[in-house]
């Protein structure tokens, strides 16, 4: 009988600590750490809390316990098995956060990859301006019905498409930059690579040009003076790597993380480049000084 | 004669409102604008009886304009896209042109344009403020105030209090103080949801730059601000204020 009631307290005086010490970590690097993390980052940083919840729970045994016969469970082998379980159940958490997480992207990536058009505002001001041109510069008219037009193609015939060259993309930017040339005149100088330049590699459909869209709209067009915006591409060991960088209003402080509010176009980027390649793609913004801002792409080459 | 202001970021957009305008004869183009501070600057300068309005612009857009406007004038709103703000004008009945703007619908704007300045203005005026504080409800980005003769923004945050000294208002930055073209009342109900209070009759307080408030004479208070500055709180608007410090 008392054999029973030692052996019950044990097991109580060794989970109560056991949880304390390696459980409420184990449950924040869940919720906080593991999701950046993989799997294997994962595993290693449970069992380092396991370890060091494990030691402490012994010493509060023992030293509740004395001798109890209870005592010869704390082993190492016990402790090990301890840690394995916790591994084991953090890993399986992990792992089905991580895939309604996925859902989640997925979904939502989905809702974007219907609506990542062109934007209507950036239509109707189109429309606008080619309205305006027709009486006094019927060419310039003629060539901006040709841009949207090239744009109208690109944007409808793309839009399902898992990935397009990155030379379709800058073809698409390049009528983009024209039309806004068109309306902001000298204020708007922009650097594309060439075309040729980027053969063989390639990105989500509709990618470059937001970010384009955006650096004009937010950065750009609220200069007197106007600004630039560069692009330029550098091939690396596994793909590539793609930065937009542009001129933003002097005097204005925005956090990177401002970037990607839910409903922003980096936001819709980023869920897409995910869905590509989940692993080595990525997007980052940074403002390396005042007054000018990069984003940054990161992506493999993809078989084609 | 009619005469308008033409307000739009893009050259071409402007051009073109002012080459239908050319249609109707009493109505005279006096000058374009190309963003919402300029915009505010002519306003002063040329008085003009109507603006054609863009309504999305860099730095101030153009229902900020219409909100820090020195003087009243009509206004056609001209947006080529704007769901929230659209939908405030035609609750009001405030009119707008959608672009890519056509002869007919112009044609229809500045009738009804006649219409409104031969009537009084007092109800339109409201209106049009109703429709642009329920377009934009949020307080706005920029403030216009003149630094010597000449129309500058400052952001609300920057300010650190306003002041009514005969009848001129200032606001105080940390570094100066600028004339602003309105009333303090005007100012607190633009401002107020930036989180500016009313300490007096007189003065207009960032909230967000108040410090301490510490006693004085008779009821009154001092309320210091972070950069040292003392201003009196009166003895009715403190109760309010010590409200919103607990």
């Amino acid at each position: 009988m008392s054999t029973l009631i030692h052996t019950t307290w044990a097991c109580l005086a060794y989970a109560g600590p056991f949880y304390l010490f390696c459980g409420l970590p184990a449950q924040y690097v869940r919720r906080h750490v593991a999701a950046s993390m993989g799997s294997v980052g994962c595993l290693s940083l449970t069992a380092a809390t396991a370890l060091v919840g494990g030691v402490p729970a012994y010493l509060t045994a023992v030293a509740l316990l004395g001798r109890s016969p209870a005592a010869a469970r704390f082993t190492p082998a016990t402790i090990a098995d301890g840690i394995g379980v916790m591994a084991i159940v953090t890993a399986i958490s992990v792992w089905r956060r991580r895939a309604a997480e996925r859902a989640l992207v997925v979904a939502r990536a989905r809702a974007h990859a219907l609506q990542a058009q062109i934007n209507p505002h950036f239509f109707f001001n189109t429309l606008n301006t080619i309205a305006a041109l027709i009486p006094g510069d019927p060419s310039a008219a003629q060539d901006t019905v040709a841009r949207l037009a090239e744009m109208s193609r690109y944007a409808f015939s793309s839009a399902e498409l898992k990935t397009a060259p990155l030379a379709r993309e800058l073809q698409f930017a390049r009528a983009y930059l024209d039309i806004e040339r068109t309306r902001f005149g000298n204020r708007l100088r922009f650097e594309l690579p060439d075309e040729a330049s980027v053969d063989g590699l390639s990105l989500p459909p509709l990618t470059v040009q937001p970010l384009i869209e955006n650096a004009v709209r937010h950065g750009i067009a609220k200069r007197p003076d106007g600004g630039m915006v560069s692009v330029r591409v550098q091939r690396s060991a596994v793909g590539f790597v793609l930065v937009v960088e542009n001129d933003t209003e002097e005097g204005e402080t925005i956090a990177e993380t401002a970037f990607f509010q839910s409903t922003h176009a980096l936001t819709n980027i980023r869920d897409r480049l995910r869905l590509l390649d989940d692993r080595m793609a990525s997007i980052d913004v940074s403002i390396p000084r005042p007054a000018l801002v990069t984003v940054t792409i990161r992506a493999r080459t993809l078989p084609a | 004669m009619i005469d308008c202001l033409i307000v739009d970021d893009e050259a071409p957009a402007r051009q073109h409102v002012a080459r239908l305008l050319e249609a109707h004869q009493d109505v005279r183009v006096i000058g374009e604008a190309v963003n919402g501070l300029d915009a505010l600057q002519r306003v002063a300068d040329d008085a003009p009886g109507v603006i054609f309005l863009d309504i999305e612009m860099p730095g101030l857009n153009g229902l900020d304009v219409v909100r820090q406007m020195p003087r009243q004038a009509v206004v056609v709103f001209v947006t080529a896209y704007d769901h929230y703000a659209v939908r405030a004008f035609d609750a009001n009945a405030i009119d707008y042109v959608l672009k890519p703007v056509t002869p007919e619908r112009l044609a229809q704007a500045v009738d009804k344009v006649r219409t409104i300045l031969n009537r009084p203005r007092r109800e339109y005026e409201a209106a049009l403020r109703a429709a642009v504080d329920a377009a934009n409800p949020k307080p706005p980005a920029k403030l216009a105030a003149q630094r010597g003769r000449r129309l500058v923004l400052v952001a609300p945050r920057e300010v650190f209090y306003a002041v009514a000294e005969d009848k001129l208002v200032f606001i105080c930055t940390a570094s100066e103080r600028l004339l602003v073209n309105r009333t303090i009342a005007e100012l607190e109900s633009l401002l107020a949801s930036a989180g500016f209070v009313r300490t007096s009759r007189s003065t207009l307080v960032n909230f967000a730059h108040a410090r301490e408030l510490i006693p004085w004479s008779s009821g009154t208070w001092k309320l210091k601000l972070s950069n040292g500055v003392e201003l009196g709180v009166s003895r009715e608007r403190a109760r309010a204020f010590k409200a919103r410090i607990a």
